[in-house]
């Protein structure tokens, strides 16, 4: 299968500290990949990078042979990206179903005068809209909160919020940046179905994750970075096994 | 005449600087534009000429009692507008609000007061003059210069060489770490709040000593052009503001004397637009990189 | 404590009953105000109700841009008088008809809102405060220094009063029904958009504007529309202003005026469009009211923003959305009949 998202040598400097080096990465279409290492170790500055919050000292981040990085972060969003964040950044003053709704409005085909007029394109338009966000929120899980604030939602709840509210840009990449930080065992099983789920319905998944846990149950393959260097890449089991990789976690062995 | 334009400029300029350090201040700590700034500015004018003409007060007696005033001052600003904001952790903007309704209130107190017309104000720096060639330096020029210059040298010294100098800087950069380091956080914003109204109030007096006259708009007009110093030189940074001040000074005197009088106060406005398009990080702004 | 949870449940009772029974009360509240001037001839109370509607205009402007993006402005006034001037400047001088006056303050004005907006709004952060602030007091300045154009401190006097199709407008009554098809049109067009994707761009970007534009807004495209939109409200209106007093003047026009339209949308809801009506009335009629205090205005102005951000931050109405309410409330009775049914089925 042609590779979907290929980083190529991907350099990220902020002033004097290199967080990202020579960064090499492909996804393919349907994956699930994970992305691993010790904290500071570059993991939520290659999310950042390839959704354009930052752009790369040097490097490309192509998409189908099309290159993104450079684009500004809405017009990535618009490519089929989308993203969760690290510390939940849902908008607290809007309800569970608007923040899902919000998700839509980069793909709204109406203009500034259907918004004003409320014209019958709009209302249409604001019909598939709700029918779509009440399906996703059904889907995760979350149709009982959609009038609630976010903020009144339990943390597990909150982070399957967030990615509803990613999958409702239409996006085919997901990029979950801890999304399993700060749950219970049973929810980080419900999870795993629900992150599995979304392989199986067709969307490509990139993921932060710090339980191995559930990173090595759910990823197809794995990255682990290292001060901002890919010290590993293949399978779970590849990987658990690389001394490299168990280094970087434990610390080098003494020599006897 | 150009020669005395500059002269013109850079003492005025040094007093925009002066209140710019404030705001600078206050934004590099709580990342906040304090609107009450031009208020605490006319206040400590205002309080001095309260103090001489309604009682009689002598200008050594009078001046040290409004700076000190105006710190308690600036402490209540904090007190009473800002430190339940941030407990709850409110948006940015209701601390935003709540400064400029502080400094609404203040300007509206003085204006009930003393009344909405321009009042003399007492020289007490007027020690003659000095003449080079056909330039006309003031003792009051100088004298209002050099206190400046002694104001930013003292806060710079505070600000980049004591421990709550670093404290603010602490504070500025991550509050719950501070606090979790043992500092005082609401100790330290109080104190940014004193030393920022402070130097407003001495840019106030010696305002009004230049002038020879004060009236209730000076916060207003005084409010957009530190503004416009303080992004010019780059939003909290403090050589920054002393900089920016300089430069709105100079460039007020001169395009007053060879464009037009009465457009004077939008000259520091056209720069604040010039900097927003060219470089809005200003001269010495840093650019900030997001966190996600 | 008992005592305030009564008192909140009261509250709640209202609301709901207010939110389920909308049409109604607003085909009531409709009638009473447009039956308004017929119930009275006294020119006062006439003025100050034109006054009221014509503020309530300009609060929704401003409430676009401080209630539902999350950016103060100071820019109100600045538009209003723009509108106002030129407006009057375009009936005056360039033969323009009423109509194509108020159209005209428009233009002005919306075109003055995007050079604002075209260095200001690219940018994060507060600049938008005070690159408003400073633009209010140019406007005065240049109102008050090009003599030429707006004869300066004297103002301009004798405006052509509003006339639709040959007919004139003079009384009081007429040009308050006016100022309320006016205000009935801004009202709906606001609420449209505050409901559409783009007020929900708008809310999205004042609760995290970076969680925003990561989730595919083009975030400046969208303030600089929005901010736009405001101007040309403010505009329009006050070109009807001009024409409804005759008399415009640059004082009418500084940033202390903005400034009481921002306390007016703090005092009734940020972000709220009953909000808006509620606080932009009751700052309009109360100080009518209370002529003795008028020297404290500016100073009890002061002192209830402070207030009003340490103890009610979103204001008297602020965040309260009917249509929410009765969507909630119709859930909570399809659940309870749900419930039951399958109860009884249980049984």
């Amino acid at each position: 299968m042609s590779a979907n998202l290929v980083v190529t040598n991907l350099t990220q400097k902020f002033g004097g500290l290199t967080a990202l080096n020579n960064v090499n990465m492909e996804v393919n279409f349907g994956e699930i990949v994970g992305v691993i290492g010790p904290n500071g170790a570059g993991k939520t500055t290659l999310f950042n990078v390839i959704t354009g919050v930052y752009h790369a000292t040097s490097g490309t981040v192509v998409l189908n042979g099309k290159q993104i990085n450079g684009l500004k972060r809405y017009q990535i969003t618009r490519l089929g990206f989308a993203r969760t964040f690290q510390n939940i950044r849902l908008f607290k003053q809007m309800t569970v179903l608007d923040n899902v709704k919000m998700g839509m409005c980069c793909r709204s085909k109406c203009n500034i005068f259907d918004n004003i007029l409320n014209t019958p394109r709009r209302r249409r338009e604001d019909k598939a809209q709700e029918e779509k966000a009440l399906g996703i929120l059904e889907r995760l899980n979350l149709l009982d909160y959609k009038y609630d604030s976010p903020a009144s939602l339990p943390y597990g709840e909150q982070r399957r919020l967030e990615i509803a509210r990613a999958m409702a840009t239409d996006a085919t990449i997901l990029l979950l940046d801890e999304p399993a930080a700060g749950m219970n065992d049973q929810e980080t099983a419900e999870l795993l179905k629900t992150v599995s789920g979304l392989r199986d319905s067709g969307y490509t998944i990139i993921l932060i994750e710090h339980d191995m846990k559930f990173v090595m149950n759910v990823c197809d393959r794995i990255y682990v970075l290292n001060h901002g260097e890919l010290i590993s890449t293949g399978t779970p089991d590849e990987v658990k096994n690389d001394p490299e990789v168990i280094n970087a976690y434990l610390g080098k062995e003494e020599e006897k | 005449m150009f020669l005395q334009q500059i002269v013109n400029g850079l003492t005025i300029g040094s007093i925009y600087a002066l209140v710019a350090i404030g705001y600078s201040l206050v934004f590099g700590v709580l990342r906040l534009i304090n609107f009450a700034n031009g208020a605490e500015y006319m206040l400590g004018a205002y309080f001095v000429f309260i103090m001489m003409t309604t009682f009689g007060a002598k200008a050594p007696l009078a001046i040290p009692l409004a700076i000190i005033a105006l710190g308690v001052v600036g402490y209540c600003v904090d007190l009473v507008g800002l430190r339940r904001l941030r407990k709850k952790n409110a948006p940015r903007m209701s601390a935003l609000i709540a400064t400029l309704g502080v400094g609404t209130f203040i300007e509206n107190a003085i204006q009930i007061w003393v009344g909405t017309e321009t009042k003399s104000y007492p020289n007490f720096l007027n020690f003659g003059k000095i003449t080079i060639g056909n330039t006309i330096i003031s003792w009051t020029q100088i004298i209002i210069f050099i206190t400046c210059i002694f104001f930013m040298l003292a806060v710079s010294f505070v600000v980049y060489k004591t421990k709550i100098g670093k404290s603010m800087l602490a504070v500025s950069q991550d509050q719950m770490c501070a606090r979790l380091m043992g500092i005082n956080v609401s100790l330290v914003i109080a104190l940014t709040f004193v030393v920022s109204a402070m130097l407003a109030c001495v840019s106030g007096i010696l305002v009004g000593s230049y002038y020879q006259n004060i009236d209730t708009n000076m916060s207003f007009t005084v409010g957009m052009k530190t503004f416009a110093a303080a992004v010019l030189g780059g939003v909290g940074s403090l050589p920054g503001a002393v900089v920016g001040g300089l430069i709105v000074g100079l460039a007020e005197s001169i395009g007053a004397s060879y464009i037009s009088a009465g457009y004077r106060d939008a000259i520091a406005f056209a720069i604040l637009i010039i900097v927003l398009l060219v470089k809005p990080s200003g001269l010495f702004g840093k650019n900030n990189v997001e966190k996600m | 404590m008992k005592n305030n949870n009564c008192f909140k449940k009261a509250w709640n009772g209202i609301v709901e009953f207010i939110a389920m029974h909308q049409l109604p009360i607003m085909a009531v509240l409709i009638v009473l105000v447009i039956a308004f001037p017929f119930m009275t001839t006294n020119k006062y109370f006439l003025r100050i109700a034109t006054l009221c509607l014509i503020n309530i205009v300009l609060g929704l402007a401003l409430n676009l841009v401080q209630g539902y993006m999350g950016q103060m402005s100071f820019a109100t006034a600045a538009f209003w008088g723009i509108g106002a001037y030129a407006g009057s400047i375009g009936v005056m001088r360039l033969g323009m008809s009423s109509m194509a006056g108020m159209v005209f303050g428009m233009a002005v004005a919306g075109m003055f809102g995007m050079l604002i907006a075209l260095p200001t709004l690219k940018l994060k952060g507060y600049y938008l405060s005070i690159v408003t602030m400073g633009f209010c007091e140019i406007i005065r300045i240049v109102e008050m220094n090009w003599k030429e154009l707006t004869r300066g401190s004297l103002g301009i006097m004798n405006i052509p009063p509003v006339t639709i199709f040959g007919h004139k407008f003079k009384s009081g009554s007429e040009t308050y029904i006016i100022a309320l098809i006016i205000l009935f049109i801004v009202t709906i067009l606001v609420k449209n958009l505050v409901n559409s994707n783009f007020g929900l761009s708008l809310k999205a970007i004042r609760d995290d504007d970076s969680a925003a534009e990561t989730m595919g807004i083009n975030i400046v495209h969208v303030k600089r529309v929005n901010f736009v939109i405001s101007a040309l409200i403010c505009g329009f209106v006050g070109a009807f202003y001009a024409q409804y007093v005759t008399f415009i003047h640059p004082s009418s026009f500084a940033s202390g005026v903005s400034q009481e339209y921002i306390v007016m949308i703090i005092f009734g809801g940020l972000g709220s469009i009953p909000g808006t009506f509620l606080g932009c009335i009751a700052l309009t009629v109360l100080p009518e009211m209370m002529r003795g205090l008028l020297q404290y205005r500016l100073l009890i102005y002061g002192a209830l923003m402070v207030i009003m951000m340490n103890f009610m931050p979103s204001g008297l109405l602020g965040n309260l959305d009917l249509g929410l309410v009765k969507k909630k409330v119709l859930e909570k009775r399809r659940k309870k009949s749900i419930a039951q049914k399958t109860g009884g089925e249980a049984k």
